[in-house]
């Protein structure tokens, strides 16, 4: 019995070692690509039907490569769910990409835990080299600084172990209809006794996201002291913003729990975003990208509804989701992608697709932009984006935008400059993070 | 040599078996092993307790297991209790003459239960509105999970029993009833006995399932309450903490034992019945 079992095997694996060996050798170079779902240009629709005959970025740069060096290169093009999954997968070796797309918290986490390679960035002059002229030029002047200011434990600035691709904020997606902008722009209305905000919240299911909206509550009084026109205000804030001593996550603990029995109808990561279409809640705690699509759909949808976006007057979250090269990448490579995506073209391509705010500004970005929002004549404000755009675009970056639109899909990609300057960026937790996931435990129990 | 013509072909007929062996291997007994060995190991791969002591020694982990065995009993008893009328009914050739009620109840299986308990939450969520103007899976999550669970598993408790039923022994029911037994006596004394082992397969397909899924928990909750499996996917899925896994695997096995005594349990009460059969091996 035995030995006819080892014979019936042998058969079976020769057959899966050819399979495996016969699909190589058809180009010179793999580049492995892991990112967000949804979170590239594909140049196909929804349905995944081809709209575009050029293909999508990964087409596109296969092409680009084999103009610029005649060299035949595939890129592996992966996607992943949450931050979390992909450092696992990264940690236990399970896959091992050239190029990784994660938030700025996970950023920082790996890059303390030596699992980043670095860009050819330089510390004394701030800028990469000739390999990322891409992102030298046309990288937002608002974004770089942000990047730059944040430092990793090392002392080395984000920029080194990570090259920006998309940006938001966070804040919540709202039914104008049912809230004021005045009672929603403030998080104090997760805690309000007021029977009118009863269950209409909807948080995320994530406990990084979910302490932001607790933080702002239990140091109120601490961040109401700040003077907002000192120059390192957003400093004190983001230290106030991240802390996480043993006292801080016991009133987070409390003002969660709080909040979960009167104001929060529920938690979600996913479906938050059609729910408040739907009207299920009317206050989803989303992404400011998410929030587009929202606004977007719910204005296609039959009967139109308008939604808006407030961005709490206390502050909020300003997060970031960059290129990353884990250990042992190919860095050529990973480089010439990071450089190929940051051209504002094919930026502007995947930012009309994805929805969010591309990192890039340039011409292609500001008329992308102007196309969405601008208009001539009629109500509208002024606005001026000189803090995002810079010197990337000839004259000045002011654009028109009619003044009903306002607190909706503009304001939400492109956030005013006092607004951005209480938006603060997460870091990791460290040595706190298993007593505050505890925490979160002991709140989604309650 | 026809003793050896006989011995080659019983030798063909169990090979024919590799195939599922290998995938046995593969897929059941392989990851079983990983379990195992994460279980009883630290980040570094030595042999460590640790895990076992995060594991029993944090309250919410035993509350959130007392949780899921109260779901999971509740919607058993409530599944055998609208499902043994139901298969009663069904088994009663004078109402379901050509057995096509039974694919009427069967019928919501072939949809993904995803996508049905999504619908059954905005059904839910619609009524309690316009009745009580609130959403139940907000307010009441507990009755919500319990609700969804019955629905989704109702079919596994109807099943088991409608086959017991079938083969039930009408004679004995008549003559019960024709010495004298009123119609709760017949239920109680000749019924009851008869569909036993249904019942007992009936409550073993619906309590397993409850105790290890969590999609339906998860979205009937609204992500506000935890059952076991919540509990692992979190320890999997979304810590980053370096036992995290480690301590995944332990609640899995926590899972499995739990599931493996309820199987004992079955095996126990209807061990009279189970005849033994050669194995292939």
């Amino acid at each position: 019995m035995k030995k006819h079992s080892a014979l019936f095997l042998i058969p079976l694996l020769g057959l899966g070692i050819t399979t495996l060996s016969s699909c190589n050798n058809k180009y010179d170079a793999k580049l492995v690509v892991y990112n967000w779902e949804d979170y590239i240009y594909t140049g196909t629709d929804e349905l995944g039907n081809i709209i575009d005959e050029e293909g999508g970025i990964v087409e596109r740069f296969e092409k680009y490569i084999s103009e610029k060096t005649g060299k035949k290169i595939k890129v592996d093009y992966q996607t992943f769910a949450t931050n979390e999954i992909m450092y696992q997968q990264i940690s236990l070796g399970s896959i091992s990409p050239d190029l990784i797309c994660p938030s700025d918290y996970m950023i920082q986490k790996m890059a303390n835990e030596d699992m980043l390679e670095q860009f050819p960035y330089n510390e004394e002059t701030k800028q990469y080299d000739e390999s990322l002229s891409n992102w030298s030029n046309y990288g937002s002047p608002y974004i770089k600084e942000r990047f730059e200011k944040a430092k990793v434990q090392n002392g080395k600035s984000f920029l080194t172990y990570s090259v920006p691709y998309f940006w938001g904020t966070m804040g919540f997606t709202y039914d104008p209809e049912y809230f004021a902008e005045e009672e929603i722009s403030t998080w104090e209305s997760l805690w309000s006794k007021d029977s009118k905000f009863s269950k209409q919240f909807s948080l995320k299911d994530s406990m990084r996201d979910t302490y932001v909206a607790a933080i702002f509550h239990v140091k109120k009084d601490q961040i109401a002291a700040l003077d907002e026109n000192a120059s390192d205000y957003n400093e004190q804030l983001t230290a106030i913003f991240n802390s996480c001593d043993d006292a801080t996550i016991a009133q987070v603990e409390e003002a969660l729990i709080a909040a979960k029995k009167s104001t929060v109808y529920g938690f979600e990561v996913d479906d938050g975003k059609e729910e408040i279409v739907k009207g299920t809640y009317h206050a989803n705690l989303a992404w400011s990208g998410d929030s587009v699509y929202s606004m977007d759909s719910a204005e296609e949808g039959n009967p139109a509804k308008y939604l808006s976006y407030a961005l709490p007057k206390e502050g909020s979250n300003i997060w970031f989701d960059g290129w990353c090269m884990p250990k042992g990448a190919q860095v050529d490579l990973a480089l010439e992608f990071v450089n190929f995506i940051s051209n504002p073209e094919n930026a502007s391509l995947c930012m009309d697709h994805v929805g969010y705010t591309s990192s890039i500004a340039g011409e292609a970005i500001w008329e992308l932009a102007n196309e969405w929002y601008a208009v001539e004549g009629g109500e509208s404000d002024e606005v001026d984006l000189s803090y995002f755009f810079g010197d990337t675009i000839d004259g000045e970056a002011k654009i028109n935008v009619p003044t009903e639109e306002r607190g909706r899909q503009f304001d939400a990609q492109y956030p005013s400059f006092e607004q951005i300057k209480k938006c603060c960026i997460m870091q990791d937790f460290g040595s706190q993070t298993s007593k505050v996931e505890e925490m979160w435990k002991r709140v989604k129990v309650a | 040599m026809e003793a050896a013509l006989k011995r080659k072909r019983f030798n063909f007929r169990g090979s024919l078996c590799m195939p599922y062996g290998v995938f046995m291997a593969l897929f059941v007994v392989l990851p079983l092993v990983l379990i195992i060995y994460y279980a009883f190991t630290d980040a570094n791969g030595h042999f460590d307790l640790n895990n076992w002591k995060v594991v029993f020694q944090s309250v919410e982990n035993w509350k959130v297991i007392g949780t899921t065995f109260l779901i999971a009993f509740s919607t058993t008893i409530i599944c055998i209790l609208i499902a043994y009328p139901i298969a009663y009914i069904l088994s009663n050739k004078k109402f379901n003459k050509n057995a096509v009620l039974v694919y009427i109840f069967l019928l919501p299986m072939w949809i993904n239960f995803v996508i049905r308990t999504n619908a059954l939450k905005d059904l839910l969520n619609g009524i309690t509105d316009l009745l009580f103007n609130v959403k139940l899976t907000s307010t009441h999550p507990y009755i919500s999970i319990v609700i969804g669970m019955v629905y989704d598993y109702l079919p596994f408790a109807i099943l088991p029993l409608y086959n017991q039923m079938l083969k039930m022994d009408k004679n004995q029911i008549e003559a019960a009833s024709d010495l004298g037994a009123n119609p709760f006596q017949v239920f109680i004394k000749t019924i009851i006995p008869m569909t036993i082992p249904g019942i007992i397969s009936a409550c073993m397909m619906t309590f397993m399932p409850t105790m290890s899924s969590y999609v339906i928990a998860d979205k009937m909750s609204e992500n506000s309450k935890m059952i076991i499996g919540t509990l692992i996917q979190n320890y999997f899925l979304k810590s980053t903490d370096k036992i995290a896994m480690h301590v995944g695997a332990v609640l899995s096995l926590v899972m499995l034992t739990i599931v493996g005594v309820t199987l004992l349990i079955e095996k126990l009460l209807t061990g009279k019945n189970a005849s033994r059969k050669e194995g292939v091996w």
